[in-house]
């Protein structure tokens, strides 16, 4: 069973990297690029995981995770927020938003992101 | 009587010379919080603190290697970060306790300033249930 990955990124060049990234290990991904399309489609049809990216047009990321982390039917839904917004104070926004993990966009962003899903039981 | 504190592994050492350091340190803290059995939010956790440890630090013009260890206290584990902190050699002891909490105490449990030649800035994270790795069990 491939598990399904819910991947919110407004930048395509990003979404694209990221998604290329989970992809190459048996995900399957499916894209939105702002806050309210995120918490739609999480609630309509729930994903395994969500990876959420902070800077997004409409609703930030923190916004979308706070909603998410609220609502019965998605708060069981692991949240990897993945950001160019790395300072600590952000790092601490991000985990009491509710996230299971937040990892900056740096050169190890990808390993740090195929722990965090081997953490999670979603690959080997 | 509260148990005896023991390092235990990992020994992890970080060098902070410039801001290019800031990446391998929070690498190096998410690996040794890793190691201890730390969930995933909990090193995001560790990282920003050791981050916010390199900030001090490169804000004080210094370069200072810090020490990541793990710590054993009974029966529970705990990761400490400590760095020798120079620049607060000068400081009022109570001042420079007051603004280590103010801006690390969000993210640890324990942000001291102990006293010494040099003094040196000690924090910990200890590992509790929620804080800790789940049982890998696929969704």
């Amino acid at each position: 069973m491939a598990y399904e990955v819910l991947l919110v990124e407004d930048s395509p060049t990003q979404a694209h990297q990221i998604r290329e990234t989970l992809e190459g290990v048996g995900l399957l991904v499916r894209v939105v690029g702002d806050g309210p399309d995120a918490v739609r489609e999480a609630m309509t049809h729930p994903p395994h995981l969500i990876v959420l990216d902070v800077n997004l047009p409409s609703m930030d990321g923190y916004q979308v995770c706070r909603r998410l982390k609220r609502n019965p039917s998605t708060r069981d839904i692991p949240v990897i927020m993945l950001t160019e917004h790395a300072s600590p104070k952000e790092t601490m926004t991000g985990l009491q938003a509710g996230a299971d993990d937040y990892i900056p966009k740096d050169i190890f962003a990808g390993e740090h992101l195929l722990d965090t899903l081997r953490e999670l039981g979603l690959i080997e | 009587m509260e148990a005896q504190r023991i390092k235990v592994p990992p020994v992890m050492l970080i060098e902070v010379e410039d801001s290019m350091d800031l990446m391998l340190a929070r690498n190096t803290a998410r690996r040794a919080a890793s190691l201890l059995g730390f969930n995933t939010a909990s090193r995001a956790q560790i990282a920003g603190a050791v981050a916010s440890l390199v900030s001090i630090i490169l804000n004080a013009g210094e370069q200072q290697v810090i020490h990541l260890h793990g710590l054993r206290q009974g029966v529970t584990t705990g990761l400490q970060i400590r760095c020798e902190a120079p620049w607060l050699a000068s400081a009022s002891p109570e001042n420079a306790a007051l603004a280590l909490k103010t801006k690390l105490g969000s993210m640890v449990d324990e942000a001291v300033l102990v006293a010494g030649d040099p003094p040196s800035i000690e924090m910990v994270l200890w590992r509790s249930e929620a804080r800790s790795m789940p049982r890998k069990t696929a969704p």
